[in-house]
Protein backbone atom coordinates (compact mmCIF):
# COMPACT_ATOMS: atom_id res chain seq x y z
CA UNK A 1 0.00 0.00 0.00
CA UNK A 2 2.94 2.53 0.92
CA UNK A 3 4.65 1.58 -2.48
CA UNK A 4 1.58 2.88 -4.01
CA UNK A 5 1.82 6.08 -2.56
CA UNK A 6 4.90 6.30 -3.26
CA UNK A 7 4.53 6.14 -6.75
CA UNK A 8 1.63 8.36 -6.73
CA UNK A 9 2.87 10.81 -5.19
CA UNK A 10 5.86 10.48 -7.47
CA UNK A 11 3.51 10.83 -10.38
CA UNK A 12 2.03 13.84 -9.04
CA UNK A 13 5.10 15.42 -8.53
CA UNK A 14 6.42 14.76 -12.36
CA UNK A 15 3.02 16.07 -13.10
CA UNK A 16 3.15 19.13 -11.64
CA UNK A 17 6.52 19.96 -12.65
CA UNK A 18 5.88 19.49 -16.26
CA UNK A 19 2.50 21.79 -15.99
CA UNK A 20 4.81 24.29 -14.39
CA UNK A 21 6.81 24.43 -17.48
CA UNK A 22 4.05 24.53 -20.12
CA UNK A 23 1.77 27.06 -18.08
CA UNK A 24 3.85 30.31 -18.62
CA UNK A 25 4.35 29.84 -22.29
CA UNK A 26 0.82 30.93 -23.00
CA UNK A 27 0.61 33.24 -20.28
CA UNK A 28 3.16 35.45 -20.80
CA UNK A 29 2.79 36.76 -24.07
CA UNK A 30 1.10 39.44 -23.14
CA UNK A 31 4.23 41.19 -21.30
CA UNK A 32 6.43 41.41 -24.33
CA UNK A 33 5.38 44.80 -24.90
CA UNK A 34 5.63 46.16 -21.24
CA UNK A 35 8.69 45.24 -20.92
CA UNK A 36 10.62 46.31 -23.88
CA UNK A 37 8.89 49.74 -23.57
CA UNK A 38 10.37 49.92 -20.05
CA UNK A 39 13.34 49.02 -21.08
CA UNK A 40 13.70 51.79 -23.94
CA UNK A 41 12.24 54.24 -21.12
CA UNK A 42 15.33 56.15 -20.45
CA UNK A 43 16.36 59.37 -18.91
CA UNK A 44 16.91 61.47 -21.41
CA UNK A 45 15.04 59.77 -24.20
CA UNK A 46 11.52 59.41 -22.61
CA UNK A 47 9.91 59.94 -26.28
CA UNK A 48 11.82 56.95 -27.70
CA UNK A 49 8.50 54.65 -27.86
CA UNK A 50 6.43 52.01 -29.92
CA UNK A 51 4.29 55.29 -31.89
CA UNK A 52 7.32 55.66 -33.71
CA UNK A 53 7.64 52.37 -35.37
CA UNK A 54 6.84 52.61 -38.66
CA UNK A 55 7.83 56.06 -40.13
CA UNK A 56 11.52 55.74 -40.94
CA UNK A 57 13.18 56.40 -43.83
CA UNK A 58 16.41 53.47 -43.24
CA UNK A 59 13.62 50.79 -42.49
CA UNK A 60 13.16 50.87 -46.25
CA UNK A 61 16.71 50.48 -47.84
CA UNK A 62 16.79 47.11 -45.75
CA UNK A 63 14.32 45.77 -47.10
CA UNK A 64 16.09 46.44 -50.51
CA UNK A 65 19.07 45.05 -49.14
CA UNK A 66 17.87 41.90 -47.64
CA UNK A 67 14.01 41.41 -48.62
CA UNK A 68 13.30 40.31 -45.06
CA UNK A 69 10.82 41.56 -42.64
CA UNK A 70 11.14 44.93 -41.59
CA UNK A 71 13.42 45.33 -38.67
CA UNK A 72 10.86 46.21 -35.60
CA UNK A 73 13.72 46.34 -32.97
CA UNK A 74 17.24 47.27 -32.59
CA UNK A 75 19.09 44.15 -30.78
CA UNK A 76 22.18 45.22 -28.82
CA UNK A 77 24.52 42.97 -27.80
CA UNK A 78 26.63 44.07 -24.23
CA UNK A 79 28.02 43.16 -21.52
CA UNK A 80 27.01 45.23 -18.47
CA UNK A 81 29.83 45.25 -16.37
CA UNK A 82 31.63 48.19 -17.22
CA UNK A 83 30.82 51.82 -15.98
CA UNK A 84 30.14 54.06 -17.13
CA UNK A 85 29.94 52.90 -20.95
CA UNK A 86 27.50 50.03 -20.05
CA UNK A 87 26.15 49.38 -15.96
CA UNK A 88 23.01 48.42 -14.35
CA UNK A 89 20.99 50.35 -12.25
CA UNK A 90 18.34 50.38 -9.80
CA UNK A 91 16.99 53.67 -11.06
CA UNK A 92 13.86 56.15 -9.00
CA UNK A 93 10.97 53.57 -9.11
CA UNK A 94 13.33 50.95 -8.26
CA UNK A 95 13.36 48.60 -11.48
CA UNK A 96 16.64 47.31 -13.00
CA UNK A 97 17.24 49.76 -15.91
CA UNK A 98 20.24 49.59 -18.41
CA UNK A 99 22.39 52.92 -18.60
CA UNK A 100 25.64 53.97 -19.89
CA UNK A 101 27.16 55.94 -22.43
CA UNK A 102 26.83 53.19 -24.72
CA UNK A 103 23.27 52.01 -24.08
CA UNK A 104 22.26 56.18 -24.50
CA UNK A 105 23.86 55.84 -28.01
CA UNK A 106 21.99 52.93 -28.63
CA UNK A 107 18.68 54.26 -27.59
CA UNK A 108 19.59 57.40 -29.88
CA UNK A 109 20.64 54.93 -33.12
CA UNK A 110 17.27 52.76 -32.28
CA UNK A 111 15.42 56.27 -32.32
CA UNK A 112 16.52 57.55 -35.18
CA UNK A 113 15.63 54.49 -36.99
CA UNK A 114 12.22 54.54 -35.76
CA UNK A 115 12.20 51.34 -33.84
CA UNK A 116 12.70 50.23 -29.54
CA UNK A 117 15.40 49.03 -28.87
CA UNK A 118 16.28 46.12 -26.65
CA UNK A 119 19.06 45.29 -24.63
CA UNK A 120 20.91 41.68 -24.55
CA UNK A 121 23.40 41.41 -22.43
CA UNK A 122 26.06 38.49 -21.50
CA UNK A 123 29.64 37.50 -21.05
CA UNK A 124 31.88 40.08 -22.79
CA UNK A 125 33.84 36.62 -24.93
CA UNK A 126 30.49 35.65 -26.40
CA UNK A 127 29.10 39.49 -27.99
CA UNK A 128 30.79 38.85 -31.04
CA UNK A 129 29.50 35.22 -31.45
CA UNK A 130 26.20 36.15 -30.93
CA UNK A 131 26.74 38.85 -33.35
CA UNK A 132 27.72 36.36 -35.64
CA UNK A 133 25.10 33.79 -34.92
CA UNK A 134 22.62 36.94 -36.05
CA UNK A 135 21.19 36.96 -32.28
CA UNK A 136 21.84 40.54 -31.79
CA UNK A 137 22.20 43.66 -34.61
CA UNK A 138 25.03 45.26 -33.58
CA UNK A 139 27.47 44.80 -30.60
CA UNK A 140 28.54 48.33 -28.47
CA UNK A 141 30.19 47.42 -25.69
CA UNK A 142 33.05 50.00 -25.95
CA UNK A 143 34.79 48.00 -28.30
CA UNK A 144 37.70 48.92 -30.44
CA UNK A 145 38.55 47.88 -33.94
CA UNK A 146 41.04 44.90 -34.23
CA UNK A 147 41.83 42.87 -37.22
CA UNK A 148 40.07 39.08 -35.37
CA UNK A 149 36.71 41.03 -34.43
CA UNK A 150 36.92 42.41 -38.35
CA UNK A 151 36.13 39.60 -39.81
CA UNK A 152 33.01 38.56 -37.84
CA UNK A 153 32.13 42.19 -38.11
CA UNK A 154 31.61 46.10 -39.71
CA UNK A 155 32.50 48.75 -37.79
CA UNK A 156 31.03 52.04 -37.57
CA UNK A 157 32.71 55.65 -37.25
CA UNK A 158 34.43 55.92 -34.04
CA UNK A 159 31.98 57.86 -31.53
CA UNK A 160 34.18 58.06 -28.53
CA UNK A 161 38.04 58.27 -27.54
CA UNK A 162 38.88 57.03 -24.48
CA UNK A 163 41.68 57.74 -21.98
CA UNK A 164 44.92 54.96 -23.35
CA UNK A 165 44.48 51.88 -21.27
CA UNK A 166 46.09 51.97 -18.04
CA UNK A 167 47.37 49.28 -15.57
CA UNK A 168 46.26 49.50 -12.49
CA UNK A 169 48.76 47.86 -9.43
CA UNK A 170 49.19 47.78 -5.74
CA UNK A 171 50.14 50.71 -4.09
CA UNK A 172 52.87 49.40 -2.00
CA UNK A 173 54.65 47.95 -5.34
CA UNK A 174 53.67 50.80 -7.56
CA UNK A 175 57.13 52.07 -7.82
CA UNK A 176 58.68 48.69 -9.47
CA UNK A 177 56.97 49.30 -12.59
CA UNK A 178 58.61 51.95 -14.81
CA UNK A 179 58.36 50.45 -18.06
CA UNK A 180 56.45 47.33 -19.78
CA UNK A 181 59.76 45.57 -19.71
CA UNK A 182 59.39 45.72 -15.94
CA UNK A 183 56.32 43.29 -16.27
CA UNK A 184 58.77 40.44 -17.04
CA UNK A 185 57.82 37.47 -15.29
CA UNK A 186 54.71 38.92 -13.83
CA UNK A 187 51.43 37.57 -13.71
CA UNK A 188 49.11 40.59 -15.47
CA UNK A 189 45.29 40.29 -15.68
CA UNK A 190 43.12 41.89 -18.67
CA UNK A 191 39.71 41.34 -19.56
CA UNK A 192 39.03 37.80 -21.81
CA UNK A 193 39.05 38.58 -25.83
CA UNK A 194 39.36 42.34 -25.29
CA UNK A 195 42.52 44.63 -26.89
CA UNK A 196 43.92 44.57 -23.37
CA UNK A 197 45.06 40.95 -23.55
CA UNK A 198 46.54 41.76 -26.51
CA UNK A 199 48.65 44.33 -25.22
CA UNK A 200 49.72 41.52 -22.35
CA UNK A 201 50.43 38.97 -25.13
CA UNK A 202 52.23 41.52 -27.62
CA UNK A 203 53.76 44.64 -25.86
CA UNK A 204 54.65 43.07 -22.42
CA UNK A 205 57.87 40.59 -23.20
CA UNK A 206 57.52 37.40 -20.82
CA UNK A 207 54.39 38.75 -18.95
CA UNK A 208 51.88 35.99 -17.92
CA UNK A 209 48.18 36.61 -19.29
CA UNK A 210 45.50 36.13 -16.62
CA UNK A 211 42.61 36.43 -18.78
CA UNK A 212 39.39 36.67 -17.08
CA UNK A 213 35.60 37.97 -18.01
CA UNK A 214 34.29 40.05 -15.93
CA UNK A 215 36.57 43.36 -14.53
CA UNK A 216 35.67 42.75 -11.51
CA UNK A 217 36.97 39.64 -10.90
CA UNK A 218 40.41 40.82 -12.23
CA UNK A 219 40.21 43.73 -9.08
CA UNK A 220 39.67 40.72 -6.72
CA UNK A 221 43.11 39.08 -8.42
CA UNK A 222 44.62 42.17 -7.58
CA UNK A 223 43.65 43.10 -4.36
CA UNK A 224 43.99 39.86 -3.39
CA UNK A 225 48.13 38.75 -4.66
CA UNK A 226 46.23 36.49 -7.62
CA UNK A 227 48.18 38.70 -10.10
CA UNK A 228 50.55 41.64 -10.20
CA UNK A 229 49.02 44.10 -12.42
CA UNK A 230 45.73 43.95 -14.36
CA UNK A 231 45.65 46.10 -17.96
CA UNK A 232 42.30 47.83 -18.15
CA UNK A 233 40.54 50.81 -20.28
CA UNK A 234 41.48 54.35 -18.64
CA UNK A 235 38.10 55.37 -17.29
CA UNK A 236 37.55 52.12 -16.00
CA UNK A 237 40.90 51.89 -14.32
CA UNK A 238 40.59 55.54 -12.86
CA UNK A 239 37.29 54.27 -11.69
CA UNK A 240 38.72 51.58 -9.29
CA UNK A 241 41.99 53.42 -7.96
CA UNK A 242 39.26 56.10 -7.03
CA UNK A 243 37.13 53.53 -5.02
CA UNK A 244 40.40 51.32 -3.62
CA UNK A 245 42.57 53.66 -1.83
CA UNK A 246 45.36 50.60 -1.74
CA UNK A 247 45.38 50.51 -6.02
CA UNK A 248 46.90 52.77 -8.21
CA UNK A 249 47.49 53.64 -12.02
CA UNK A 250 50.74 52.98 -12.71
CA UNK A 251 53.29 55.60 -14.51
CA UNK A 252 53.80 53.16 -17.85
CA UNK A 253 52.62 54.89 -20.88
CA UNK A 254 50.25 52.13 -23.37
CA UNK A 255 50.46 55.04 -26.30
CA UNK A 256 47.36 56.46 -27.97
CA UNK A 257 43.54 55.17 -27.36
CA UNK A 258 42.07 53.85 -29.79
CA UNK A 259 38.32 54.82 -30.59
CA UNK A 260 35.51 53.24 -29.45
CA UNK A 261 32.96 51.97 -32.28
CA UNK A 262 29.58 50.63 -33.16
CA UNK A 263 29.92 46.98 -34.54
CA UNK A 264 27.23 45.11 -37.01
CA UNK A 265 27.76 41.80 -38.74
CA UNK A 266 30.20 41.43 -41.45
CA UNK A 267 28.87 42.59 -44.55
CA UNK A 268 26.02 44.74 -42.32
CA UNK A 269 22.91 42.28 -43.97
CA UNK A 270 20.45 44.47 -42.46
CA UNK A 271 21.85 47.59 -43.83
CA UNK A 272 22.14 49.51 -40.64
CA UNK A 273 25.61 50.62 -41.17
CA UNK A 274 24.64 53.95 -42.58
CA UNK A 275 21.94 55.03 -40.45
CA UNK A 276 24.31 54.15 -37.29
CA UNK A 277 27.10 56.66 -38.48
CA UNK A 278 24.63 59.51 -39.28
CA UNK A 279 23.55 59.42 -35.71
CA UNK A 280 27.36 59.20 -34.74
CA UNK A 281 27.99 62.15 -36.51
CA UNK A 282 25.02 64.26 -35.33
CA UNK A 283 25.58 63.74 -31.55
CA UNK A 284 29.18 64.31 -31.87
CA UNK A 285 28.41 67.55 -33.55
CA UNK A 286 25.74 68.75 -31.51
CA UNK A 287 27.27 67.99 -28.02
CA UNK A 288 24.83 65.01 -27.29
CA UNK A 289 27.65 62.76 -26.98
CA UNK A 290 28.95 65.26 -24.10
CA UNK A 291 25.75 64.88 -22.14
CA UNK A 292 25.36 60.89 -22.13
CA UNK A 293 29.10 60.75 -20.79
CA UNK A 294 28.06 63.40 -18.46
CA UNK A 295 25.35 61.66 -17.12
CA UNK A 296 26.59 58.19 -17.40
CA UNK A 297 29.67 59.55 -14.84
CA UNK A 298 27.27 60.80 -12.74
CA UNK A 299 24.94 57.62 -12.21
CA UNK A 300 28.00 55.95 -12.13
CA UNK A 301 29.06 57.91 -8.94
CA UNK A 302 25.53 57.96 -7.84
CA UNK A 303 25.59 53.40 -7.71
CA UNK A 304 28.56 53.55 -5.60
CA UNK A 305 26.66 55.86 -3.04
CA UNK A 306 24.14 53.03 -1.05
CA UNK B 1 17.01 52.34 9.09
CA UNK B 2 19.07 53.37 6.09
CA UNK B 3 21.65 55.75 8.61
CA UNK B 4 22.17 52.58 10.97
CA UNK B 5 22.30 50.01 8.26
CA UNK B 6 25.27 52.28 6.18
CA UNK B 7 27.36 53.34 9.20
CA UNK B 8 28.22 49.82 9.68
CA UNK B 9 30.02 48.91 6.79
CA UNK B 10 31.30 52.88 7.00
CA UNK B 11 34.83 52.97 6.17
CA UNK B 12 35.31 49.50 4.55
CA UNK B 13 37.63 48.65 1.49
CA UNK B 14 35.52 47.81 -1.76
CA UNK B 15 36.94 44.57 -1.84
CA UNK B 16 36.76 43.04 1.89
CA UNK B 17 34.60 40.18 2.45
CA UNK B 18 31.58 41.29 4.28
CA UNK B 19 31.02 44.60 2.57
CA UNK B 20 27.65 44.30 2.42
CA UNK B 21 26.53 48.12 1.64
CA UNK B 22 24.89 47.53 -1.76
CA UNK B 23 22.04 45.95 0.10
CA UNK B 24 19.45 48.00 0.48
CA UNK B 25 19.68 49.50 -2.63
CA UNK B 26 20.61 46.01 -4.74
CA UNK B 27 18.79 43.90 -2.67
CA UNK B 28 15.92 43.08 -5.72
CA UNK B 29 18.95 41.37 -7.98
CA UNK B 30 19.09 38.58 -5.28
CA UNK B 31 16.04 38.10 -4.56
CA UNK B 32 14.78 37.92 -8.17
CA UNK B 33 18.05 35.88 -8.83
CA UNK B 34 17.00 33.18 -5.94
CA UNK B 35 13.51 33.34 -7.77
CA UNK B 36 14.95 32.50 -11.35
CA UNK B 37 17.96 29.86 -10.16
CA UNK B 38 14.84 27.60 -8.31
CA UNK B 39 13.15 27.73 -11.46
CA UNK B 40 16.09 27.09 -13.64
CA UNK B 41 16.59 24.10 -11.81
CA UNK B 42 13.56 22.86 -10.95
CA UNK B 43 11.52 22.72 -14.16
CA UNK B 44 14.93 21.15 -15.45
CA UNK B 45 15.13 18.43 -13.30
CA UNK B 46 11.21 18.09 -13.51
CA UNK B 47 11.45 18.08 -17.25
CA UNK B 48 14.26 15.39 -17.19
CA UNK B 49 12.48 12.84 -15.14
CA UNK B 50 10.33 11.23 -18.00
CA UNK B 51 13.61 11.12 -20.45
CA UNK B 52 16.03 9.93 -17.93
CA UNK B 53 13.56 7.03 -17.19
CA UNK B 54 13.32 6.34 -20.88
CA UNK B 55 16.99 6.17 -20.99
CA UNK B 56 17.22 4.14 -17.86
CA UNK B 57 14.69 1.46 -19.47
CA UNK B 58 16.83 1.51 -22.49
CA UNK B 59 19.95 1.05 -20.93
CA UNK B 60 18.43 -2.02 -19.17
CA UNK B 61 17.21 -3.36 -22.68
CA UNK B 62 18.16 -6.45 -24.54
CA UNK B 63 18.96 -4.97 -27.47
CA UNK B 64 21.95 -3.99 -28.42
CA UNK B 65 21.51 -1.32 -30.45
CA UNK B 66 19.17 0.05 -28.09
CA UNK B 67 21.08 -0.01 -24.84
CA UNK B 68 24.42 1.52 -27.13
CA UNK B 69 22.40 4.79 -28.33
CA UNK B 70 21.05 5.36 -24.38
CA UNK B 71 24.29 4.70 -23.69
CA UNK B 72 25.76 7.20 -25.66
CA UNK B 73 23.72 9.94 -25.09
CA UNK B 74 24.50 9.02 -20.97
CA UNK B 75 28.43 9.01 -21.56
CA UNK B 76 28.63 12.15 -23.54
CA UNK B 77 27.00 14.22 -21.63
CA UNK B 78 28.61 12.90 -18.33
CA UNK B 79 31.64 13.28 -19.65
CA UNK B 80 31.87 16.90 -21.09
CA UNK B 81 31.93 19.96 -19.09
CA UNK B 82 28.45 21.66 -18.62
CA UNK B 83 29.53 25.00 -19.73
CA UNK B 84 30.68 23.46 -23.12
CA UNK B 85 27.22 21.78 -23.58
CA UNK B 86 25.50 24.96 -22.68
CA UNK B 87 27.12 27.15 -24.98
CA UNK B 88 26.78 24.57 -27.90
CA UNK B 89 23.11 24.65 -27.04
CA UNK B 90 22.90 27.91 -26.91
CA UNK B 91 24.38 29.48 -29.96
CA UNK B 92 24.07 25.89 -32.06
CA UNK B 93 20.73 24.58 -31.02
CA UNK B 94 19.24 27.71 -30.67
CA UNK B 95 21.22 29.82 -32.75
CA UNK B 96 19.09 27.89 -35.35
CA UNK B 97 15.52 27.56 -33.76
CA UNK B 98 13.76 31.22 -32.98
CA UNK B 99 12.12 31.21 -29.87
CA UNK B 100 9.56 33.50 -29.38
CA UNK B 101 10.16 36.42 -26.66
CA UNK B 102 8.18 36.88 -23.42
CA UNK B 103 8.72 37.52 -20.26
CA UNK B 104 7.98 35.24 -17.39
CA UNK B 105 7.17 37.15 -14.16
CA UNK B 106 8.22 40.26 -15.88
CA UNK B 107 11.70 39.67 -15.42
CA UNK B 108 12.63 36.13 -17.28
CA UNK B 109 13.69 36.72 -20.62
CA UNK B 110 11.86 33.38 -22.53
CA UNK B 111 14.90 33.46 -25.20
CA UNK B 112 17.51 32.89 -22.29
CA UNK B 113 15.63 31.05 -20.04
CA UNK B 114 14.19 27.83 -22.31
CA UNK B 115 17.96 27.17 -23.84
CA UNK B 116 19.54 27.17 -20.50
CA UNK B 117 16.25 24.65 -19.45
CA UNK B 118 17.37 22.67 -22.37
CA UNK B 119 20.64 22.75 -21.87
CA UNK B 120 20.37 22.06 -18.32
CA UNK B 121 17.55 19.07 -18.37
CA UNK B 122 19.57 17.15 -21.53
CA UNK B 123 22.52 16.87 -19.07
CA UNK B 124 20.34 16.15 -16.22
CA UNK B 125 18.61 13.18 -18.10
CA UNK B 126 22.16 11.40 -18.56
CA UNK B 127 22.24 11.99 -14.90
CA UNK B 128 18.93 10.99 -14.20
CA UNK B 129 18.76 7.82 -15.97
CA UNK B 130 21.97 6.67 -13.77
CA UNK B 131 20.32 7.08 -10.88
CA UNK B 132 16.94 5.24 -12.01
CA UNK B 133 19.01 2.27 -13.91
CA UNK B 134 20.72 2.03 -10.64
CA UNK B 135 17.72 2.11 -8.45
CA UNK B 136 16.05 -0.29 -10.75
CA UNK B 137 19.07 -2.57 -10.39
CA UNK B 138 18.82 -2.60 -6.63
CA UNK B 139 15.41 -4.33 -6.64
CA UNK B 140 16.09 -8.12 -6.11
CA UNK B 141 16.26 -9.70 -9.43
CA UNK B 142 14.13 -12.33 -7.20
CA UNK B 143 11.14 -9.66 -7.36
CA UNK B 144 10.88 -9.93 -11.45
CA UNK B 145 11.75 -13.88 -11.09
CA UNK B 146 8.29 -13.74 -8.70
CA UNK B 147 6.58 -11.62 -10.55
CA UNK B 148 7.12 -13.62 -14.49
CA UNK B 149 6.26 -16.98 -12.71
CA UNK B 150 2.49 -15.69 -11.74
CA UNK B 151 2.47 -14.72 -15.22
CA UNK B 152 3.37 -10.57 -15.81
CA UNK B 153 5.12 -10.05 -18.77
CA UNK B 154 8.30 -8.31 -18.77
CA UNK B 155 6.40 -4.77 -18.92
CA UNK B 156 3.91 -5.29 -16.22
CA UNK B 157 6.47 -7.23 -14.01
CA UNK B 158 8.70 -3.79 -14.15
CA UNK B 159 5.77 -1.38 -13.89
CA UNK B 160 3.64 -3.27 -11.34
CA UNK B 161 6.52 -4.37 -9.20
CA UNK B 162 9.65 -3.24 -10.04
CA UNK B 163 9.90 0.87 -10.46
CA UNK B 164 7.70 1.06 -7.47
CA UNK B 165 9.91 -0.78 -5.04
CA UNK B 166 12.73 1.54 -7.33
CA UNK B 167 10.86 4.53 -6.32
CA UNK B 168 12.49 4.50 -2.76
CA UNK B 169 15.56 4.57 -4.12
CA UNK B 170 15.45 7.10 -6.63
CA UNK B 171 13.50 9.73 -4.60
CA UNK B 172 16.17 10.93 -2.54
CA UNK B 173 18.93 10.34 -4.95
CA UNK B 174 16.82 12.56 -7.58
CA UNK B 175 16.58 15.42 -4.47
CA UNK B 176 20.36 14.79 -4.24
CA UNK B 177 20.22 16.04 -8.23
CA UNK B 178 18.02 18.79 -7.49
CA UNK B 179 20.41 20.66 -5.33
CA UNK B 180 23.79 19.81 -7.65
CA UNK B 181 21.19 21.71 -10.46
CA UNK B 182 20.65 24.51 -8.02
CA UNK B 183 24.46 25.03 -7.83
CA UNK B 184 25.30 24.02 -11.15
CA UNK B 185 22.55 26.54 -12.83
CA UNK B 186 25.10 29.10 -11.53
CA UNK B 187 27.20 28.64 -15.35
CA UNK B 188 23.90 30.20 -17.00
CA UNK B 189 25.00 34.02 -15.87
CA UNK B 190 27.66 33.32 -18.67
CA UNK B 191 25.16 33.90 -20.89
CA UNK B 192 23.38 36.45 -19.30
CA UNK B 193 20.53 34.29 -17.46
CA UNK B 194 19.58 36.59 -14.72
CA UNK B 195 20.42 34.01 -11.65
CA UNK B 196 21.56 34.38 -8.60
CA UNK B 197 25.18 34.51 -9.73
CA UNK B 198 24.23 36.84 -12.59
CA UNK B 199 22.87 39.18 -9.75
CA UNK B 200 26.19 39.04 -8.19
CA UNK B 201 28.20 39.45 -10.77
CA UNK B 202 25.99 42.68 -11.90
CA UNK B 203 25.92 44.27 -8.59
CA UNK B 204 29.62 44.30 -7.83
CA UNK B 205 30.42 45.34 -11.66
CA UNK B 206 27.89 48.24 -10.62
CA UNK B 207 28.57 49.40 -7.76
CA UNK B 208 32.62 48.11 -7.82
CA UNK B 209 32.02 46.43 -4.50
CA UNK B 210 34.15 43.80 -5.90
CA UNK B 211 33.66 40.38 -3.15
CA UNK B 212 31.06 41.47 -1.10
CA UNK B 213 28.44 40.36 -3.23
CA UNK B 214 29.92 36.70 -3.89
CA UNK B 215 29.96 35.93 -0.50
CA UNK B 216 26.19 37.11 -0.21
CA UNK B 217 25.29 34.72 -3.10
CA UNK B 218 27.33 31.86 -1.57
CA UNK B 219 25.11 32.41 1.80
CA UNK B 220 22.35 32.43 -0.24
CA UNK B 221 22.87 29.16 -2.12
CA UNK B 222 24.33 27.26 1.19
CA UNK B 223 20.81 28.68 2.82
CA UNK B 224 18.86 26.99 0.33
CA UNK B 225 20.88 23.49 -0.48
CA UNK B 226 21.51 23.31 3.35
CA UNK B 227 18.26 22.54 4.57
CA UNK B 228 17.12 21.21 1.49
CA UNK B 229 19.59 18.01 1.53
CA UNK B 230 18.94 17.88 5.56
CA UNK B 231 15.32 17.75 4.62
CA UNK B 232 16.30 14.86 2.15
CA UNK B 233 18.37 12.74 4.90
CA UNK B 234 15.05 12.83 6.69
CA UNK B 235 12.57 12.08 4.09
CA UNK B 236 15.40 8.92 3.40
CA UNK B 237 14.99 7.73 6.66
CA UNK B 238 11.09 7.86 7.11
CA UNK B 239 11.26 5.89 3.84
CA UNK B 240 13.33 3.33 4.99
CA UNK B 241 11.71 3.14 7.98
CA UNK B 242 9.82 0.06 6.12
CA UNK B 243 12.84 -2.26 5.76
CA UNK B 244 13.14 -3.38 8.89
CA UNK B 245 12.36 -6.42 10.16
Amino acid sequence: MKKWIALLLSIAMMLCLVACTAEPAGSGDTQTTDKNTDETTGTDTQDTQSAEQTDADETDSQDATTGDTQLTKFVMGTSADYPPFEFIIINDKGEQEYVGIDISLAKKIAEDMGVELEVVNMSFENLMIALDKGEVDSVIAALEEDEERALVADFSEPYYTDFPPMILVKKANADQYTSLDSFAGKKVGAQMSTTKADIVTNDMTDANLVALSSVNDLVNELVYDKCDAIVLDGAVAMQYAESNSDLVVADVDLGVAAPYRVTVKKGDPKGLLESINKTIATILEDGTMDAYIEEANELSTQALES
Amino acid sequence: MAQWWSSLFEGMAPSSFFNFSFLPKYGSFFVQGIEYTLLLSVISVGLAVIPALLLALMRLSKHRLIRSVSGAYIAVFRSTPLLVQLSLIYFGLFGAIQLPQFYIFGFIDSTRFIPGVVALALNSAAYVAEIFRAGILAVDSGQTEAARSLGMGAWTSMRLVVLPQAIKNILPALANELVTMVKESSICSTLGMAELMYGAKTVGSTTLITLGPYVLAALIYFAINYPASKAIEAIERRMRRGDKR
